[in-house]
């Protein structure tokens, strides 16, 4: 019972998320009632009740197949379309050949499953036989039903042609997406073929794809480079501030030079931004039945277009934003080198004189050596004077290596924002989540934390980079968290020499020879020195053969 | 006596170099002209010197750089004997690739070592 009871609620959920199904539905259940009304009409007073439960199980029936669209429940759908009809014809006891030809109509003509012409075929093919085999027949009546039998067909057809054509032109946003993310501009050269192949489309030629922002449009992509354009967007403004998804047919547009007799523009509201579309066309498309199917045919498509758009866009302006934050790092490397540069230019007249020296050193004859000796002396204040320049630069260079803090920094971020670094950068290295994480903390009232984020992925990468390199498969991290902190813990299960992990931990946690440590274990010092630029406690323990890395963040209220 | 050709903005730097090599190693058989800007390169008399030490990085002011010299002499096909590069970059010979400069030349880095310098002119028109 309980069962039967989800069952419909789940078909009623469905039917309100689903407008096709609930169409559907709603098409079955007027059915059905025509179908009672045809069997009262006929009288059948004993198995009226046989014919309602009978009726009744096949809508059911219909309905679920529906839902569950598989192959062998169609068939099972088909059967009992004819069985319904079978029943109607029974009570009317009109088993004549248009009859049976009607019955069997679903089975020789699925409209999903046959081109438009085999339709007609069909529909014209039963025609003639009720006017040949049936005697007396009104023609007028017999016409009418054919010419709506042929109308619906034709809506079918249709309605059949645009869900083909969404289908194909949504399977191209699945493949730009996982081969040509980077490049969606791509996808314009297999789309205009599609959409020139739809029977209303006029021949598009080109289609280009502009941001709106703040009543301006800037270029995003197209199927064909755009160096320059113009958009007279004075008569548009108004249309396209007021209208968020808008279509405007011939719009004043003119793009590398060339102007555009044949255009039209869609536009969409998406989350954050507004995307529109300019279609060129060879020819004028006034036909407003051929623009609404155009218009109907796209939205879906262009509007997940947009999305990906967007993405890509968002994507971008945070590569750009990384770029711009990196500048300052590739500055210092920079500076650095070219003072490498300077200083062995100026260690020129160091080394020499210390040549000189052992060539003055070696030197028998004295009148030579008294030579030498006024110019090793003039090479001496040389000497020293560069070697004066070059400690200077290598003091500069050094003095803003100690102050570059580049990590300190930090931003508030939410908790899980954190953990799923976590996840991310440990599943990276081939470790499972599933069995070596354990989260103990009350989820119910997230908090914030504070750390710079390329600061935590340099810390985070560099650490388990080292727990992939020589921890076991025991490597694990759990996250659990105290009144003030949440403490993200990770557990290095190695087999390395007990003395060596002893040496590891100790090194580590001395704050009193950081720069001789940096020389065997640097990795070691990057993540310190990131961690205390972002002010997160911090601690290395032993726990038999386990390294423990522990990392407290300060709870901080949203 | 030897023509030197010096195209070097620092040379105060290395100078000390070649004149200790020139008074106590060659018997002042060298005699050298310095410049520190392309601008003054003599271009039509480059086969005159017996020695070319070129720069990498010249000063703000010259037109060229050490590079752009070497560019120029391959591509005008200039007579010119032992051209030396003057670099404190090890990873000279790639960048000259890169530059698309063909020929090899010898090149001395710096900080320069008195007997490489006193080599390089010992070994005369030898140079690889």
């Amino acid at each position: 019972m309980m069962s039967l009871k989800y069952t419909v609620i789940t078909l009623l959920l469905s039917a309100l998320h689903n407008r096709q199904f609930l169409f559907f539905s709603v098409y079955k259940l007027v059915m059905l009632l025509c179908a009672i009304g045809l069997l009262q009409i006929a009288g059948f007073p004993k198995g009226m009740l046989i014919s309602l439960l009978a009726i009744m199980l096949y809508y059911v029936a219909s309905i679920v197949s529906y839902k569950y669209n598989q192959t062998n429940i169609s068939n099972i759908r088909t059967i009992l379309d004819l069985l319904l009809i079978g029943l109607v014809l029974n009570q009317y006891h009109t088993f004549d050949i248009l009859s049976i030809g009607f019955l069997l109509m679903p089975v020789f003509y699925l409209a999903n499953q046959c081109d438009n012409l085999r339709g007609y075929v069909t529909i014209f093919g039963l025609y003639v036989i009720g006017y040949f085999t049936i005697p007396g027949i009104d023609i007028a009546k017999l016409t009418i039903v054919f010419f709506i039998l042929a109308c619906l067909n034709a809506f079918v057809q249709y309605r059949l042609a645009l869900t083909r054509d969404i289908d194909n032109l949504n399977r191209l946003i699945d493949k730009i997406m996982v081969v040509n993310f980077g490049k969606l501009y791509k996808i314009y050269d297999e789309c205009i073929p599609i959409l020139n192949k739809t029977f209303v489309s006029p021949q598009i030629r080109n289609i280009y794809c502009f941001r709106y922002e703040e009543g301006k449009f800037r270029i995003a992509n197209g199927s064909t480079p755009i160096f320059n354009f113009e958009l007279d967007t004075s008569t548009l403004t108004q249309i396209l501030r007021d209208n968020p998804n808008t279509l405007h047919v011939n719009v004043p547009f003119k793009v590398n030079g060339e102007k555009c007799k044949h255009d039209y523009l869609i536009k969409f509201k998406i989350p954050d931004s507004e995307i529109s579309y300019i279609f060129i066309a060879d020819v004028e498309n006034s036909n407003i039945f051929r623009i609404l199917y155009q218009f109907r045919l796209m939205i879906s498509f262009l509007s997940r277009l947009s999305r990906l758009l967007e993405v890509n866009y968002k994507l971008r302006a945070n590569e750009i934003a990384s770029v711009k934050e990196m500048t300052n790092n590739l500055n210092y490397i920079n500076a650095a080198q070219q003072a490498m540069h300077f200083i062995k230019n100026k260690l020129s007249p160091v080394k020499n004189y210390f040549a000189e020296l052992e060539m003055y050193e070696k030197c028998r004859d004295l009148a030579t050596k008294e030579r030498m000796k006024e110019r090793l002396d003039a090479e001496k204040s040389n000497a020293e004077q560069s070697f004066t320049i070059a400690i200077n630069r290598a003091n500069y260079i050094v003095s803003k290596m100690y102050t570059s803090q580049m990590f300190s920094e930090v931003e508030k971020h939410k908790f899980i924002v954190l953990l799923n670094n976590v996840r991310d950068i440990w599943q990276s290295y081939g470790f499972s989540q599933r069995d070596s994480e354990i989260v103990d903390i009350c989820v119910e009232t997230p908090l914030f934390v504070t750390f710079n984020r390329y600061g935590m992925d340099q810390v985070l990468t560099n650490w388990i980079s080292n727990m992939n390199n020589y921890g076991n498969s025991n490597s694990r991290y759990t996250v659990n968290e105290d009144a003030d902190y949440y403490i993200l813990r990770f557990i290095n299960a190695t087999d390395a020499n007990a003395n060596v992990q002893a040496e590891f931990v100790k090194c580590y946690n001395q704050n009193d020879r950081d720069e001789i440590i940096k020389r065997n274990w640097h990795g070691l010092m990057e993540i310190k020195e990131a961690l205390e630029q972002m002010n997160i406690p911090n601690e290395m323990s032993l726990n038999g053969i386990e390294v423990l890395f522990e990392m407290r963040f300060k709870k901080l209220e949203g | 006596m030897q023509e030197v050709l010096i195209i070097e903005n620092e040379y105060s730097y290395v100078k000390g170099a070649f004149d200790f090599v020139n008074e106590f190693m060659m018997n002042n058989s060298l005699h050298y002209r310095v410049i520190s800007r392309s601008q003054d390169v003599p271009w039509d008399d480059l086969s005159n010197y017996n020695y070319i030490f070129v720069d990498i990085s010249l000063s703000q002011r010259s037109e060229l750089d050490g590079y752009g010299i070497l560019q120029r002499i391959e591509k005008e096909q200039l007579k010119a004997k032992n051209i030396i590069i003057l670099t404190a970059n090890m990873n000279i010979e790639s960048m000259l690739k890169v530059r698309g400069i063909n020929n090899k030349y010898k090149t001395l880095i710096k900080p320069i070592d008195l007997n490489d310098l006193y080599h390089t002119f010992e070994n005369g028109n030898n140079l690889k």
